[in-house]
């Protein structure tokens, strides 16, 4: 068989031919017994195809679409519960926290100021100089 | 009630709305999904996946696309997912010697032989047959639910029709 008619032949199934490639191709079905037995077979595999298709679900599908759907909303409510029982406790134990080490420098007589509350000295640039936070690489 | 009815209530928290959604749009995600599986309980995962992803996506849900044809290209995407996750074909070939394999003639055995020929594919190929021949999706519109160029759909489908009627031709023969 003609390769050229062959895909001539294929391609009719799937796109619109030209008005030149569909008078070709019908005129070599008309003359070619075999070409129009190819067509027969690959419209007969078509039609086995989308007649033997399986659309069938297993039992009850909808229902154990709905029961996943409730289980994971509620998966979700528990895990925010959770989160939310955690956050809580972490929060109330760092502001605890917080007011034991800054709560004594506070009550002391003290500048109320967060170096004060952490017990740093007061920062000069001497000071600055002096713990060698600036590298010799930076000075100007 | 239509789709889109439906929808508006779904999306509101109405689970009789989205049960209908499901008992109106299973059957068509059950035929890409086991055209691209095979019929197993993995298809069925993926089916109910399909529907929950579904339900969770139901506040964007626009309506660019209809219904039928986004949940299809969900039903692609994700079988083509668990394509890449599986190690092994689904179905062996038909043994010759079993009894009975010869005459081949019931609608289950034919559906196991339409299934068998396209679990022949691959994946790029099985999804334009399961979409143009088994959901009747027109060539523009397979290759704009898979996201290829037209030219592309157009020749793995000539490919995959001649594989499909390689494998399936003798069991039309079968029954003349």
């Amino acid at each position: 068989m003609n390769e050229t008619l062959r895909q001539l032949l294929l391609r009719s199934f799937d796109e619109a031919l030209s008005p030149s490639e569909q008078e070709t191709l019908e005129r070599a079905l008309a003359a070619s017994a075999e070409l129009r037995a190819e067509k027969g077979r690959f419209a007969n595999t078509a039609q086995m195809i989308a007649a033997r298709a399986d659309r069938s679900v297993q039992p009850f599908f909808a229902a154990r679409v709905q029961q996943r759907i409730l289980e994971m909303a509620a998966r979700e409510n528990e895990s925010a519960a959770a989160w939310r029982w955690a956050f809580r406790r972490v929060a109330i134990a760092g502001a605890a926290l917080l007011v034991l080490l800054l709560g004594p420098r506070l009550l002391i007589d003290k500048p109320f100021s967060l170096a004060a509350a952490l017990g740093m000295p007061p920062l000069s640039l001497t000071t600055v100089w002096q713990m060698d936070i600036l590298s010799e690489e930076q000075m100007p | 009630m239509t789709d889109f009815e439906l929808l508006k209530r779904a999306a509101a928290n109405d689970h009789q709305a989205f049960a209908e959604l499901v008992q109106r749009y299973q059957a068509k995600v059950a035929g890409t999904i086991n055209g691209m599986l095979g019929k197993s309980a993995e298809a069925d995962d993926v089916a109910q996946e399909v529907f929950i992803r579904f339900y969770q996506a139901l506040p964007n849900f626009r309506g660019e696309a209809a219904l039928g044809t986004y949940l299809t290209r969900m039903a692609i995407n994700l079988s083509l997912n668990a394509l890449k996750r599986r190690r092994r074909l689904l179905f062996a070939p038909a043994n010759e010697n079993e009894p009975g394999a010869e005459t081949a003639t019931s609608v289950t055995e034919h559906k196991e032989i339409v299934q068998h020929a396209l679990q022949q594919l691959a994946p790029k190929l099985r999804a334009v047959a399961v979409l143009r021949l088994i959901e009747g999706y027109s060539t523009e519109e397979t290759a704009a639910i898979l996201g290829i160029p037209r030219g592309t759909a157009l020749s793995r489908l000539s490919y995959a029709r001649q594989k499909l009627k390689a494998f399936l031709t003798p069991f039309l023969e079968e029954d003349r």
